[in-house]
């Protein structure tokens, strides 16, 4: 063990001498996260006020009060017109969308009912993430009509705020109905991909790790094939230690180094308003991604016998699973095709874990498949690399 | 009877179709340093490498003192291996180096430190012990990588051809080291193809080419057994007055001639009234031991 302890100071020493490696395990990933982070930073800039058609069929009391209500709201202002002018202006970019409002509405309007009023709702596809900007307008009237409604019945009892009753079924303020299915973009895409993240850093930052994990796999993957090449393994396998032992010392120090980088992104992270909503899943999964990467990085350094064709090797093959992973742009805007040939990029599930344990808020269990994932992979990995590597007379 | 500490016994490899090492067989007995001689290409780093356990042989056996495998980790502890690549770490100091190899054997603390302390001495590498590695010439860091295989005071050194690309001041610096090691009683495997290192350090070698070891014995047996003549080169003042009557053979003014008594026949040659300008008597040597077994020259 203790040899396996100088094996594993050595190679710290000697990554912390090595001024390229420094850079592609430390600053590289720094500045990949603070880069992306501020260029995901224009994309959720605050939004133009929505001009939205409102049909009232209803023509009631309650159904004025909504219009009046989100004329007092942020985000949309009300435009009263027909339904198929409606249409036109939506298919000319002269609306963001349009809101019907039936007859009866108003007989239900702000009770908490199983069966609640219904409002339709269209909105232009080209708008970005109008459909929710949409909904979230649509309840937060509601919402003010259902106190309204509370405020009139106060002398005859709460019994007014309540509709139709059922124990069995869910109860509601508003059905809202979508008139036409939307045809969600790429905005839309990241709209629904960030909802929960409370900086654009939280989704930055979970891809400078796998920026570090890359440069840390590539790092050590040529450092244990420099070894080889050099003449310091043989030194290393004449000790009186075994093979093991040495791949040990070698795995380890790339396990520390990938905690420390990954811890280090974590608090510089904190800095730039990323929340960690539980430091425990957190340590679970950066102790599962040096597993797996020891694994990687082991099978990866014997896919050549000398360093240049390992470095080679090593950086297309975490390139192109960096990329089908969605470590370069998010998963999520990639096209279907890459994301069916990423699920098995580790670098997918990578993320995964490090935003469950972000701002996902993955339970224990829902965090379960992406860190089986990571260690089946790392495990299959890491015994094929010491299979091969440990061969009689290889290298 | 002397206690044999490395033993090999028909020790064969083969790389594909090349035969590295045929058959090699010897023993080495405590305090001697034995000689491993060839060309390169004749199979001394790969019998090397399978007497240390690096490498498995495909055939025979390797016995060190007494204990049948070298992987073992209580083999190996009785073993210091100079490879011929340098192994060393060029962004680690020499001092670092000598730590971390010395950690590797097991060394801690203040054994640990007098290790080191010694290794630089061995090394004259003492005023530098704090500079990176990959500052310093190609004879420093050999010294350096024979200071690494000693710094456990090992029973054994595989001292596999320790002065390749070294200039004469290092070279000269670990024949010294390897003398004073010698005169300690420190048993060594020295290959090298150079004649004159392996007359000069060892008490047995063993001549080798193409993979097989053509004969094992002490220097001076080998160069009366495979030697040869004494070669006598005279550069003449003038040519003789009856050429025909001279021994050896006359070219121009130049005359050799090979034979058992240099002394009596050069004698003879200047009493028959010869004038030489110039004249060299060499004996035989491992060079022409070596010579005469393969046909070539060790440097050829």
């Amino acid at each position: 063990m203790k040899a396996t302890a100088a094996i594993v100071t050595k190679d710290l020493v000697l990554l912390s001498r090595d001024k390229m490696g420094l850079f592609f395990v430390v600053v590289f990933p720094v500045l990949f996260g603070l880069f992306t982070g501020v260029v995901f930073s224009g994309l959720t800039q605050e939004l133009p006020e929505m001009i939205i058609g409102v049909v009232d069929e209803d023509q009631s009391d309650y159904s004025g009060r909504f219009i009046q209500g989100m004329k007092e709201m942020k985000g949309a202002r009300p435009l009263e017109t027909t339904r198929d002018l409606a249409d036109t202006l939506i298919r000319t970019g002269q609306l963001g969308g349009f809101i019907q409002i039936p007859k009866g509405f108003g007989q239900e309007a702000g009770k908490v009912s199983t069966n609640p009023p219904t409002i339709y709702m269209e909105v232009d596809p080209a708008n970005m993430a109008g459909d929710e900007r949409l909904k979230a307008v649509i309840y937060g009237v509601m919402m003010s009509l259902a106190d309204q409604r509370y405020q009139e019945s106060a002398a005859s009892g709460l019994a007014g705020l309540f509709g139709v009753r059922d124990e069995n079924a869910r109860m509601d303020l508003i059905n809202i109905e979508i008139v036409q299915p939307i045809d969600r973009g790429a905005v839309d895409q990241w709209d629904a991909l960030v909802a929960g993240a409370t900086s654009p850093f939280e989704i930055s930052f979970p891809l400078a790790m796998v920026w570090a994990i890359v440069g840390c796999s590539a790092s050590f993957a040529a450092s244990l094939v420099r070894e080889k090449e050099s003449g310091t393994f043989m030194r290393l396998r004449s000790a009186p230690i075994r093979t093991w032992e040495v791949l040990f010392g070698k795995g380890l120090a790339m396990f520390i180094t990938v905690a420390v980088i990954l811890g280090l992104l974590v608090v510089l992270g904190t800095f730039m308003g990323v929340t960690v909503t539980d430091p425990a899943k957190m340590a679970v999964v950066i102790l599962a991604l040096g597993y797996t990467f020891v694994g990687i990085m082991t099978l990866l350094s014997v896919f050549g016998r000398t360093q240049q064709a390992v470095e080679s090797a090593t950086w297309s093959i975490l390139l192109v699973l960096t990329m089908f992973g969605g470590g370069m742009v998010p998963f999520e805007f990639l096209p279907d095709w890459m994301q069916s040939i990423g699920a098995v990029s580790p670098f997918k599930w990578s993320i995964i874990a490090i935003e469950g344990a972000l701002w996902r808020q993955l339970s224990y269990e829902q965090m379960l498949k992406p860190l089986a994932m990571l260690l089946g992979v790392g495990t299959v990995c890491l015994i094929v690399g010491c299979t091969v590597f440990q061969r009689p007379n290889r290298g | 009877m002397a206690d044999v500490i490395v033993k090999a016994e028909k020790l064969q490899k083969s790389f594909g179709d090349t035969h590295a090492v045929k058959d090699f067989s010897f023993e080495a007995i405590a305090g001697e340093v034995f000689g491993v001689l060839g060309p390169n290409g004749a199979g001394k780093t790969t019998m090397m490498n399978m007497l240390s356990g690096l490498l498995h042989p495909d055939t025979g056996m390797v016995h060190i003192d007494g204990l049948s495998d070298p992987t073992r980790p209580e083999v190996r502890r009785s073993l210091g291996i100079a490879p011929q690549t340098l192994a060393i770490y060029d962004e680690l100091t020499a001092g670092e180096n000598l730590q971390f190899m010395g950690k590797l054997q097991g060394l801690r603390g203040r054994k640990l430190m007098v290790a080191v302390d010694r290794g630089l001495e061995i090394s004259a590498l003492a005023a530098r012990r704090d500079s990176r590695v990959k500052t310093f010439s190609g004879g420093m860091k050999r010294r350096l990588n024979l200071a690494c295989a000693l710094i456990h005071e090992p029973k054994v050194v595989f001292l596999d051809e320790p002065t390749v690309g070294v200039d004469p001041q290092s070279r000269n610096h670990i024949f010294d080291r390897i003398e004073e090691l010698r005169e300690q009683g420190q048993t060594i495997i020295y290959t090298t193809h150079y004649m004159e290192e392996a007359q000069r350090l060892c008490h047995r070698v063993a001549i080798v080419d193409h993979g097989d070891m053509l004969a094992t014995d002490t220097v001076d047996s080998l160069i009366q057994q495979y030697g040869g003549a004494y070669t006598i080169t005279a550069e003449l003042a003038k040519t003789p007055e009856n050429p025909e009557s001279l021994p050896g053979v006359l070219d121009g003014y130049e005359w050799r001639l090979e034979t058992e008594h240099p002394l009596r026949d050069v004698q003879d040659f200047l009493s028959g009234g010869a004038h030489i300008r110039d004249l060299k008597v060499s004996g035989p040597n491992l060079e022409t031991v070596f010579l005469n077994l393969t046909g070539r020259s060790l440097r050829s």
